[in-house]
């Protein structure tokens, strides 16, 4: 539950290892944990250099608004791409 | 993103408070706290946050600085009733979603705002619930501040489980002698827990002075947990609590009561609603006290100081035993417990919960809480009222709720 740090280090690892070109956390709405650690992701990118597109992806436990997300998801490709 | 830290102006609203406490003799607690938190900014020495869950002992024995986040957003939330409000929405703007709850949010929006003193340390006991893990973690990411998180037991039967915990408390001691610098000088602890000590034995009196019929004053005793937060181990949190104790023995020796019919107790399981400080007032209009708050809630015995491993091992489990930390951290079975014995102890005819929409450890037990109530036969008022943040119900539509309540408990 602790030592975002060490968790953004991880991502911001893979994320050059395998040279992405966006990052989408997903969190549960509700989640207090990962709320606040997207958040924290998201300020600790915009610090870099030139920071990697980040999205925040909330869901619900259930899949009901898959449509949704969906085009949440390909609005932010699209910003990718643009 | 970092907070910015132009001091002069954005802490005006707390330097105008302490403008305000500052000439009264003795000086008060809170008016130490104020002035040893303004002396450190101006001179630059260590100011370490801490949650309110956290009490401040080994802060006052190191001679550093103690700052509760929550206990200065609350004193913002006095002099200011927007204060939180601002906080929380830039905590929003900043991407903080919004259940997390309003204590929180108003913490690292305070930090985003730069109404909050920067940290040299940020320590945390690892209570009382998850929403505070997140927001010491990001309150360490906006100031870059050191941080140290105590891995806090789910079950103290586990074998193991308390030394574990004073292992970890212990650990809070190493990590502030790192950062500044600083060795624990543990006679002086002794002499801080001894004052600590007298402070607890005086709160506890007065808690139980709560328990006479009619009650002699209503809503929360505030002096202990603000002790606890803001310098315990001080002779002037102790002075604080015992003025408290002291005016309410004489209270009931005078037989002066809160207010002249009692025809209904009120336990109160929560924190108060904190930007609404007439509500007591308000439903002593009506006829009802509240002998009983979370916020007052501390059964423990004074700590051991007869030796080093007795006194750490009793700060230890009386950091345990916080307001809210006891009953937030772990099974829901302690809250039920803690909730019943309170309706038995100071005879409650009712339980009102006034239930933060952030507070999810409590949502989640709406259910085993009514069940619980019912069970016992106690009518129970679960109403949703941001403690921080006056928007979410307004005083009228909370005040409603109350009375209409009241009004079934009296009718029975």
């Amino acid at each position: 539950m602790i030592d975002h740090p060490r968790r953004q280090k991880f991502m911001m690892d893979m994320a050059r290892q395998f040279k992405v070109d966006g990052i989408i956390v997903q969190r549960m709405k509700f989640c207090d944990t990962w709320g606040g650690e997207s958040a924290m992701m998201d300020w600790d990118i915009r610090k870099e250099e030139s920071p990697t597109p980040y999205m925040v992806l909330e869901r619900e436990y259930l899949m009901g608004p898959v449509g949704q997300m969906r085009t949440r998801v390909q609005a932010f490709l699209e910003t990718i791409a643009g | 993103m970092r907070g910015s830290w132009s001091v002069e102006d954005k802490l005006q609203v707390h330097r105008n408070v302490y403008d305000l406490l500052k000439g009264a003799s003795p000086p008060g607690i809170l008016a130490r706290w104020l002035g040893g938190i303004f002396e450190a900014v101006d001179e630059g020495r260590p100011i370490v946050y801490h949650p309110f869950t956290t009490f401040s002992e080994i802060m006052v024995a190191m001679d550093v600085q103690p700052l509760c986040c929550e206990a200065w957003d609350i004193v913002g939330l006095q002099v200011d009733p927007d204060h939180a409000i601002k906080s929380v929405d830039a905590a929003h703007e900043a991407g903080i979603p919004a259940e997390l709850c309003s204590f929180d949010k108003a913490i690292i929006g305070s930090i985003i705002r730069g109404t909050m003193p920067k940290p040299s340390l940020v320590v945390q006991a690892g209570m009382p619930c998850q929403n505070a893990y997140t927001t010491y973690q990001a309150v360490a990411a906006l100031t870059g501040a050191p941080l140290y998180v105590c891995d806090t037991p789910y079950d103290l039967d586990e074998e193991g489980a308390l030394d574990h915990w004073v292992n970890q408390y212990k650990g809070m001691i190493s990590f502030i002698e790192e950062h500044t610098g600083k060795k624990m000088d543990y006679d002086r602890l002794r002499e801080v827990v001894e004052e600590s000590n007298r402070c607890v034995e005086y709160w506890l009196e007065a808690v139980e002075l709560m328990k006479s019929i009619p009650a002699p004053r209503t809503g929360p005793l505030s002096q202990g947990t603000i002790a606890g937060m803001m310098g315990f181990g001080t002779p002037e949190g102790t002075a604080a609590m015992k003025a408290l104790l002291d005016e309410t023995k004489d209270k009931i020796a005078r037989g002066e009561t809160a207010i002249p019919e009692e025809k209904a107790r009120v336990i109160w399981f929560h924190f108060q609603v904190m930007w609404d400080n007439a509500l007591m007032g308000f439903m002593g209009e009506l006829g009802a006290t509240v002998p009983y708050v979370l916020f007052d809630d501390f059964r423990v015995e004074p700590v051991d100081t007869s030796s080093v491993e007795r006194m750490l091992r009793g700060l230890a489990w009386r950091a345990l035993q916080a307001p809210m930390g006891k009953v937030g951290r772990g099974a829901f079975d302690v809250l039920l417990g803690d909730m019943l014995y309170a309706v038995d102890q100071w005879k409650g005819d009712c339980v009102i919960i006034g239930a933060n929409p952030g507070c999810k450890w409590l949502t989640g037990a709406y259910g085993l809480i009514r069940d619980a109530c019912r069970d016992r036969g106690v009518p129970l008022l679960l109403y949703d009222v941001d403690l921080v943040d006056r928007r979410i119900t307004s005083a009228e539509e909370s005040r409603s709720r109350i009375e209409h309540f009241l009004a079934t408990v009296m009718d029975r």
